[in-house]
């Protein structure tokens, strides 16, 4: 069960009881706005800054929302449970779309794999997170950028909580590595 | 957050773990801005009454279920053979028959309000 609610999820959960006690469209909508920016932001960030696909997903994450709202048991916080669904929807577009077998080994293969610094990420250290092998770099997304607590975002992406936890320390440990070859590297 | 390089970090102790951590905070991601996307959503809901017609729905099929099934039975004699079966403690093959038709019954509302819950 969650913590004591703070005044946002209070809230949403108010608009979550009134859209399915009365049908009443404009709770959703106020719903819908409020999690809108972040929604869409969390799957650009997915989708590597893809603004038509990642809006083409989040319409059907809220259309998706609609119909499974009476689904929200409270257990969450209803953004923790929203991200949830917009991640769920992620993940089955790209089963859908049947990327190209580098994203595959992307996601996959390369918890591992020491991919080492390039120049670009000397530039700029978002593009040091977006080297990262997904699964840190997603698990690193919903913690630092997103800003939910490990618990919540082993949630949001269906992991036992451990296996998020280690999927952050070696992303940081990842980061650092080669912040230090930057280091050692730049006169 | 693309505005943010390694100058944010301080400096450059990659290996502070307070900094990496502090930099990773500033990484939040901002909103996107709505643009109509919350206006166009709403105009392509499927039903927006679905909720206030989806909570009588389960009153209305166990409502119009009962109505046949008494229709169906009360030709039959079973109703009465059963009740009186129920009435005495026995399972006679009447009760068990009104039995089942009751549990079909259930089964069935239940998919069709599991079925309508699924969209």
């Amino acid at each position: 069960m969650a913590e004591p609610l703070d005044p946002e999820d209070r809230l949403d959960r108010l608009l979550v009881r009134r859209v399915l006690d009365t049908g009443e469209a404009q709770a959703f909508e106020q719903l819908l706005r409020r999690h809108q920016g972040l929604v869409r932001a969390q799957l650009r960030r997915l989708l590597h800054g893809d603004a038509a696909q990642a809006d083409e997903l989040a319409q059907e994450v809220f259309l998706r929302l609609w119909r499974k709202l009476d689904q929200y048991r409270g257990e969450a916080r209803f953004a923790t449970w929203l991200f949830r669904l917009a991640y769920t929807v992620f993940l089955e577009s790209r089963r859908k779309s049947q990327l190209p077998l580098e994203e595959d080994a992307d996601l996959e293969g390369a918890a591992g794999a020491d991919l080492g610094p390039s120049p670009a990420l000397r530039l700029d250290l978002q593009q040091a997170l977006e080297r990262l092998p997904r699964p840190e770099r997603q698990a690193l997304m919903h913690c630092a950028e997103l800003g939910l607590s490990h618990e919540e975002a082993a949630q949001v992406m269906g992991l036992p909580l451990g296996t998020l936890k280690s999927h952050v320390q070696r992303g940081k440990q990842r980061l650092r590595s080669w912040l230090q070859d930057w280091k050692e590297t730049t006169p | 957050m693309s505005e943010l390089n390694h100058e944010t970090l301080g400096p450059s102790d990659p290996d502070d773990e307070a900094a990496l951590d502090a930099w990773l905070a500033q990484a939040g991601l901002d909103p996107v801005p709505d643009d109509g996307f919350s206006a166009a959503l709403m105009q392509s809901l499927p039903d927006p009454g679905r909720y206030r017609r989806r909570s009588k729905a389960p009153l209305w099929g166990a409502g119009l279920g009962g109505g046949l099934l008494v229709w169906q039975l009360a030709g039959t004699g079973l109703l009465p053979q059963a009740l009186a079966g129920g009435a005495a403690g026995l399972l006679t093959p009447a009760l068990g028959v009104v039995l089942a038709c009751v549990l079909g019954l259930s089964a069935g509302v239940s998919g069709w309000v599991w079925a309508e819950r699924e969209g």
